[in-house]
């Protein structure tokens, strides 16, 4: 049997990889009405440019770390200027197959610098401790209440934690936070108040990516690889989460990324279905919330 | 053996591929461009068809699911075809009932919900092809018992078929907008609320939108079973929704003509690439081209030209 | 819509489509220009390559291309005889299909070697090589191939699976482990072995607790693990391919899992992409099958270390069988008069079979020699004898390997009890 515990603590844990990216999805959803498609891609193209810094070129970790986010909100920021500055005006449709069209190419630049043959970091392997082990007959089962962890996972746990922290006090404490949350509510009168749109779109695109390149550090770090196709393949689950938690909303899409997590973990739970299933467990539950509360668990509010 | 070989022969395939991908985009056209439906189930529907013309029709003697074995093409005495057979209706039906079953939940969502939704009811389809084996041989995949493999005329008979199919599919849908039925669903597109407020049940209306782009997608799939004659789960995984989408989109939204354009136009994009092989020398720049050349041309498009090629003005972003 | 615009449309549409088959057209009269190949009788005969540079297998079509260029370079080594055209399949059927149509039907290649990929083999047999009698060479392992309706023109070098999972069931067996749970990559591939373990392992007196299938492109396997797990099984048999499995032997490591069970995998798993990406600690112990040539177990050592010499990188046990697999076409390409598919057929099948002088891949030249001078040969690979039999498939014999300090040690034969 496997223990509920450590099934719940796995779903806090790849749930906050999923934050991780979803909060800055939400940012930008909020701020710029789309969807960026795009997201996925600077999670890999994060990964990559660390394992260029810290493998490659040798320089200790976190600096690497640290000068990738750095560069991913660069990035963000070029993307926006470059490309979504001409859009402002353009339907949300337009804006969303511009940055399919940005992932591709941010896609096929990785593919052609890297090739395609999987990479790690290669950080040192520890084994988790056994934190509690046991579990109480019921009847015919055992309800197991075992937990095993590493201090990578609780230091993953606590990243996602610190992050969401931060983005709040960002928004509700920095005169640029609220003016962004300005900006999400009502744009035109956001505009007439005198706040810079643009330059909030910037800083949203920076923080977005910058959100996002922290992720996809932590995702190489979790799961110990990198590959091309690594961004697009946790985008489904970022963008279910982001759902779930309402457009538009970075506290639902925190609450929306643990659950995903904790819902595809407990795949593994229901009879029958196994671990197999696991993506469509998530949906099922993205759609039942749907069905209780269409706009989603937190309906699109900043507050 | 075939009558018609040579470089003649691969233009006809890559003429058929870009058939099926107008079919394809035709229903794909008329849940997005005609009625504003957010469908991202297109991979799924497309699958469907493709794997339920291949049960149906398994060869005497193979496992069937549910014992059912129905002859898939039949050829009468003068050696043509007979349009149409069971197995195109059988998954047309099979279509139909999912399509009513997915968008119950999902139609009344906004737009972008209806995106993911839709996705990820793709995703479990594609996740209960691979599953359940005694359906579909899951992940090892399944042969299509295809007659006309192998005779004479097999690339003539299967370009011809998907032409058909793609006439029958125009006419139908040309007729339907014109239609006060088609007149309704642009008012659903333009303004849901103000043609509920004209009394027409949106959500019917919607509803029967969704359900036959759907079987249209999945006719689009019995050819491709005829086409490449071994299915596998990992054919129809979601970057073809995405293509499709670029071709509609591309050919320009709304439009019929637009939509066959942008399938000739996707088929053309994804075989161009091959040639520039021949020019570039480093094997991993030529082989990833095709996406940077994909992603730099729907940048550009959507930029200059964001209803695309054909389609009207007004629709354009929206 | 009015009636003028419809006729504006009608005719911007028609002009658009017209230029845009018009270009199809000319890319493709054009490219045929360009490409120039397919000559037949003298000069550089050229075998067309269908794989998958893009894709799920992308990273085995990499390990392809490498391998067949390494062959070629023996071949080619007095003059340019045999070329090699690839085309991506994306590990896709329906654009593998095209890509062979452009291989047989556009440039008109009498030979292909076609898909990794069983799927994508499958359709490309079904599809292009039987309906135009072309003779055709795959990766694809799975028995499906074996008994294809083909008129003998698919072969492999490349053992079918099942002889592959009967060895890993009597290692299983061997080693004391009377339940494991089995963690598969869900597709053609991992599908076929896994059933077919489970059903040899079974017939030995073996358990199989739980039959565990995952996708790849996930970056977390822990729910996995868990189900493979919770039968509380001596061993775990993992079916996987590297990245994956880099993935799973991180997390099991972390989750406690090591301790208690004993790894077993297959070949897949075995090479530079997982000892260069998985800490030693996480798959000491491990042991597996692979496919192994039963004698010249000195030409297979020499073999990697050419590679070590060329590439810098020890090969997997797959590279061994596309660098044979190579050599087989290329040698029917050079044997023959007229290079086309039915005398490449009837060329293909002596020469890899025991009759005449055996010849290894440092004696190709002298092969060809021979060839040329109409004498029978036998080529011996560095992956077996590699004698297609009547099916198009070769024999399996299959070695043990361990890992010891993070690298993969070969051990002894296996003789199957299955």
């Amino acid at each position: 049997m496997v223990s509920i515990i450590q099934v719940l603590f796995d779903g806090v844990v790849f749930g906050s990889i999923v934050l991780l990216g979803a909060v800055g999805l939400s940012l930008l959803y909020g701020i710029g009405n789309f969807a960026n498609f795009a997201h996925g891609e600077l999670l890999a193209v994060s990964a990559y440019v660390t394992y260029l810094l810290f493998v490659t070129v040798g320089l200790p970790f976190l600096l690497a770390a640290a000068v990738t986010v750095g560069l991913t909100a660069l990035l963000g920021v070029g993307i926006d200027r470059g490309i979504l500055q001409i859009h402002r005006d353009s339907g949300s449709l337009t804006k969303l197959l511009v940055t399919v069209g940005v992932a591709f190419v941010l896609r096929s630049l990785i593919r052609i610098v890297w090739a395609s043959e999987p990479r790690s970091y290669r950080l040192p392997l520890e084994q988790g401790t056994q934190v509690l082990e046991g579990g109480i007959p019921l009847g015919i089962t055992t309800f197991r209440y075992d937990l095993f962890m590493t201090t990578d996972s609780l230091l993953v746990v606590g990243l996602g934690g610190a992050c969401a922290g931060a983005t709040h006090l960002f928004l509700t404490r920095t005169k640029m936070g609220v003016a962004m949350r300005a900006t999400a509510a009502n744009r035109s009168l956001s505009q007439v108040t005198g706040i810079d749109t643009d330059v909030v779109a910037r800083i949203a695109w920076a923080l977005s990516a910058g959100l996002a390149a922290i992720g996809g550090i932590a995702l190489a770090v979790s799961s110990g690889l990198l590959y091309p196709r690594m961004g697009f393949d946790i985008l489904l689950l970022v963008f279910a989460a982001v759902i779930l938690g309402g457009i538009g909303s970075p506290y639902g899409a925190m609450v929306g990324a643990y659950v995903i997590a904790i819902a595809q973990e407990a795949s593994v739970l229901v009879p029958g279905v196994g671990a197999r299933y696991r993506l469509a467990v998530a949906f099922v539950i993205l759609f039942v919330v749907l069905l209780v509360k269409p706009t989603g668990i937190a309906g699109g509010s900043w507050s | 053996m075939a009558v018609v070989t040579g470089p003649a022969a691969f233009l006809l395939s890559l003429l058929t591929t870009a058939v099926i991908f107008s079919v394809l985009a035709l229903g794909l056209n008329l849940q997005w461009g005609y009625t504003g439906l957010f469908n991202f189930s297109v991979a799924a529907f497309w699958a469907i068809g493709a794997y339920t013309a291949a049960i149906v029709t398994r060869a005497p003697g193979a496992e069937t699911a549910f014992g059912l074995n129905l002859p898939y093409l039949w050829v009468d005495a003068f050696g043509v075809p007979v349009p149409f057979p069971a197995a195109v209706i059988v998954a047309a039906a099979v279509s139909a009932v999912v399509a009513v079953i997915i968008s119950i939940p999902t139609l009344r969502l906004r737009a972008d919900y209806l995106a993911i939704a839709t996705l990820g009811l793709a995703e479990t389809i594609r996740l209960v092809i691979l599953n359940e084996r005694w359906l579909t041989e899951g992940g090892q995949g399944m042969a299509v018992q295809n007659p006309i493999t192998g005779t004479a005329l097999a690339n003539v008979t299967l370009f011809a078929l998907a032409v058909l199919a793609l006439v029958l599919v125009y006419a139908v849908l040309v007729r339907a907008i014109d239609s006060p039925w088609g007149r309704v669903l642009k008012g659903i597109r333009e303004d849901e609320d103000a043609t509920n407020a004209l009394g027409k049940n949106t959500f019917r209306f919607k509803m029967q939108s969704f359900v036959i782009g759907s079987v249209i997608i999945t006719i689009g799939g019995t050819l491709t079973a005829l086409q490449i004659n071994y299915l596998v789960p990992q054919q129809f995984n979601p970057e073809w929704t995405f293509f499709v989408w670029i071709a509609v989109l591309l050919g320009g939204t709304g439009s019929n003509r637009g939509a066959i354009l942008g399938g000739f136009v996707l088929a053309f994009l994804l075989e161009v690439p091959r040639y520039l092989n021949d020019l570039i020398p480093y094997g991993n720049v030529a082989s990833n081209s095709r996406l940077l050349i994909i992603g730099v041309l729907i940048i550009v498009i959507m930029t200059f030209r964001p209803q695309g090629l054909l389609g009207d003005e007004g629709v354009a972003g929206e | 819509m009015a009636d003028d615009s419809h006729g504006q449309e009608y005719s911007r549409r028609s002009f658009v489509k017209t230029t845009g088959v018009s270009a199809a057209v000319g890319a493709t009269a054009l490219s045929g220009c360009l490409g120039g190949i397919a000559g037949s009788g003298g000069g550089t005969r050229t075998i067309g390559a269908a794989i998958p540079q893009t894709g799920e297998l992308s990273e085995f079509g990499a390990h392809y291309e490498r391998q067949s260029e390494f062959a070629l370079s023996f071949v080619n080594e007095d003059s340019e005889r045999v070329a090699m055209s690839y085309e991506d399949t994306q590990t896709s059927p329906n654009v593998g299909v095209t890509a062979a149509q452009k291989l047989v039907n556009q440039d008109g290649l009498p030979m292909l070697f076609a898909g990794l990929s069983s799927g994508v083999a499958l359709a490309i047999a079904r599809s292009v090589a039987i309906p135009n009698g072309t003779l055709m060479a795959t990766g694809g392992t799975s028995s499906k191939i074996s008994t294809l309706d083909d008129d003998d023109l698919v072969f492999r070098g490349s053992p079918p699976t099942q002889f592959q999972a009967r060895a890993l069931a009597t290692l299983v067996s061997n080693e004391g482990v009377s339940s494991t749970a089995v963690v598969f990559i869900n597709n053609d591939f991992g599908g076929a072995i896994s059933e077919e373990f489970k059903s040899a392992y079974e017939q030995i007196g073996g358990t199989v607790t739980d039959m565990v299938g995952y996708e790849s492109g996930k970056s977390s396997y822990r729910s996995q693990l868990n189900a493979a797990t919770a039968g509380d099984p001596d061993g775990i048999v993992f079916i996987a391919y590297p990245k994956a499995f880099t993935v799973m032997a991180k997390q099991a490591f972390e989750m406690g899992i090591k301790e208690d069970v004993q790894y077993f995998a297959n070949e897949a798993v075995k090479g530079a992409d997982v000892s260069d990406n998985v800490d030693a600690q996480a798959i000491n112990g491990m042991k597996g099958t692979q496919p192994s040539p039963p004698t010249n177990r000195d030409i297979y050592q020499e073999f990697i270390a050419a590679n070590q010499e060329e590439y810098g990188r020890e090969p997997i046990v797959w590279e061994a069988y596309y660098f044979d697999t190579t050599v087989l076409c290329a040698l029917a390409a050079v044997a023959v008069d007229s290079y086309e598919s039915g005398a490449l057929k009837e060329a293909v099948y002596p020469l890899s079979r025991p009759e005449g002088t055996s010849y290894n891949y440092k004696q190709i030249g002298d092969a060809i020699g021979a060839l040329e001078n109409g004498e029978p040969i036998n080529y011996d690979g560095v992956s077996g004898s590699v004698d297609l039999d009547d099916r198009g498939d070769v024999p399996g014999s299959y070695r043990q390997w361990e890992v010891v300090d993070g690298s993969f040690e070969l051990g002894s034969f296996i003789d199957s009890q299955v």
